[in-house]
């Protein structure tokens, strides 16, 4: 999946707006993630070489934004193909929780284990409920209100889906639809097998052969999605280093003190990477052995041992994920750092003319 | 007059013969257009028929990174593109000589006084 907040970050202006529109518009108009992601790139190629250029938006997507949205994010694979796909996804999760009702079932014979399988029905209400709301309510707005933005617009739809849960739990609550296990497992598993028997065939003619047909597509998206990563994180960093720059010399002056230079900020900067990668070992060290011994002095060594061991590998994944982010962070600044020193420019002077950025 | 339904029909050998040029991608495609007279064409109207010369096997499309960062897609006619191309020419060109014979025959007679090319 496209990094589509981070590739909006890239544009400006109209350019942005129109990118941005055309990512809400195709969240919800059912168009697969393939083709949306497909049609999302091409026109961030184009609005990015437009912007360049300095071409009008007018130009690439016409006068009429509304109508390019609709010529231009058609399913390739039709309507009836979206469907097939949409049913798959649907048969793969009955045809799982059906084999793990077999799994789990504590009845003598498996055979006649019966299944609800209202969750999926309700799921397929909810699901054509809010693609109506999306389709009549939301989806004029964003062509008409210009303050709609896609962190808003992905908010509306997490609210509206948490209250559809909501509100079909509370009404359904007593709800139940049985079926055989063995007729939902039968169904859905028949399903599957013809599904991916037919897009075998359909991939042998496409493309001459069945199996990585995407694969080189997907290294590129990776790779994309890498560098987009990369450019976010730049941009973040210039952001934070500006304003740490200003703020430090602002006190600075605040208290009679010489400003700092560059360097000396760069060199502050190293100080704080250093610190921070020592206070957050320090963190986990005492998260993980305040616990353990207090284990071991109130019930055993062994104990004690076992649930260090075990929060210490959870808290060392958590901690991998939340410090990734600052040590990208701090690489980026390293980097805009040392770059500015290579080039004799300011921080300010590298955000406002960097290509990078 | 609704232009729209004039313009598909041409469209299509349009973008075959500035793919035919050599591999070229949407952008440019849709500036050449632009530089040509078909002036405020948009994406919304190229991709579709890129996305039916492709179905077809007239054209090839190839993803690579490109200069700017995005993966794009770079077209390239086909043996099959090629003929078809050829084809075309020859039907537009009959077309329009009939089209021309029966739209502006009247109209080039009357100017020349009734010794009109017609």
């Amino acid at each position: 999946m496209l990094d589509t907040l981070a590739m909006a970050g890239q544009l400006t202006g109209e350019y942005r707006k129109t990118f941005e529109i055309a990512d809400m518009y195709s969240t919800g108009n059912g168009c697969s993630e393939k083709n949306r992601d497909e049609r999302l790139m091409d026109l961030y190629d184009m609005l990015t070489e437009a912007e360049k250029e300095g071409k009008a938006v007018e130009k690439i997507i016409g006068k009429d934004i509304e109508q390019f949205c609709k010529d231009f994010f058609v399913d390739e694979i039709g309507k009836f193909g979206n469907f097939l796909v949409k049913a798959y996804n649907i048969a793969r999760i009955v045809f799982v929780l059906s084999i793990l009702d077999f799994v789990l079932t504590e009845e003598g014979d498996m055979w006649a284990v019966q299944v609800n399988v209202f969750p999926v029905v309700s799921g397929l209400v909810i699901g054509c409920a809010l693609t109506v709301f999306y389709k009549y309510v939301l989806q004029p707005v964003i062509f008409k209100n210009k303050k709609m933005n896609p962190t808003i617009h992905a908010l509306i739809i997490l609210g509206v889906f948490v209250a559809a849960i909501i509100f079909s739990s509370i009404v359904w609550m007593d709800v139940e639809v049985y079926v055989n296990n063995f007729t939902a497992l039968f169904i859905s598993g028949g399903y599957i097998l013809g599904y991916l028997m037919l897009r075998t065939i359909w991939r042998i003619r496409m493309y001459g052969k069945a199996f990585g047909i995407h694969k080189e597509e997907k290294q590129l998206k990776k790779e994309f999605n890498r560098e987009m990563d990369r450019k976010e994180t730049l941009q973040i960093s210039a952001e934070v280093l500006v304003k740490e720059f200003k703020k430090k010399n602002a006190k600075n002056r605040k208290k009679g003190k010489p400003e700092l230079t560059q360097q000396e900020f760069a060199e502050m900067i190293r100080r704080n990477e250093e610190k921070s990668k020592k206070i957050n070992i320090l963190l986990i060290v005492l998260l993980v052995v305040i616990p353990s011994v207090w284990e071991m002095l109130t019930n055993n060594v062994t104990d004690g041992l076992v649930y260090g061991a075990t929060i210490a590998v959870v808290e060392i994944i958590i901690w991998y994920f939340f410090y990734k982010f600052t040590k990208e962070v701090f690489e980026a600044q390293k980097y805009i750092l040392e770059e500015c020193e290579k080039r004799k420019i300011s921080i300010l002077e590298y955000v406002n003319g960097n290509e990078d950025l | 007059m609704d232009e729209s339904q004039l313009l598909k029909g041409i469209l299509e050998g349009c973008i075959l013969s500035i793919i035919a040029k050599g591999e070229t991608y949407g952008y440019e495609i849709l500036s050449q257009l632009e530089e040509d007279g078909f002036e405020g064409l948009g994406e919304g109207t190229l991709y579709p028929v890129l996305t039916r010369l492709d179905k077809k096997g007239y054209i090839l499309c190839r993803k690579a990174k490109s200069p700017l960062g995005p993966i794009r897609k770079y077209y390239s006619i086909t043996e099959n593109g090629k003929e078809n191309l050829e084809k075309f020419k020859e039907v537009y060109k009959k077309m329009t000589q009939k089209a021309d014979k029966i739209l502006f025959c009247n109209d080039l007679n009357e100017e020349k006084g009734g010794d009109g090319i017609c």
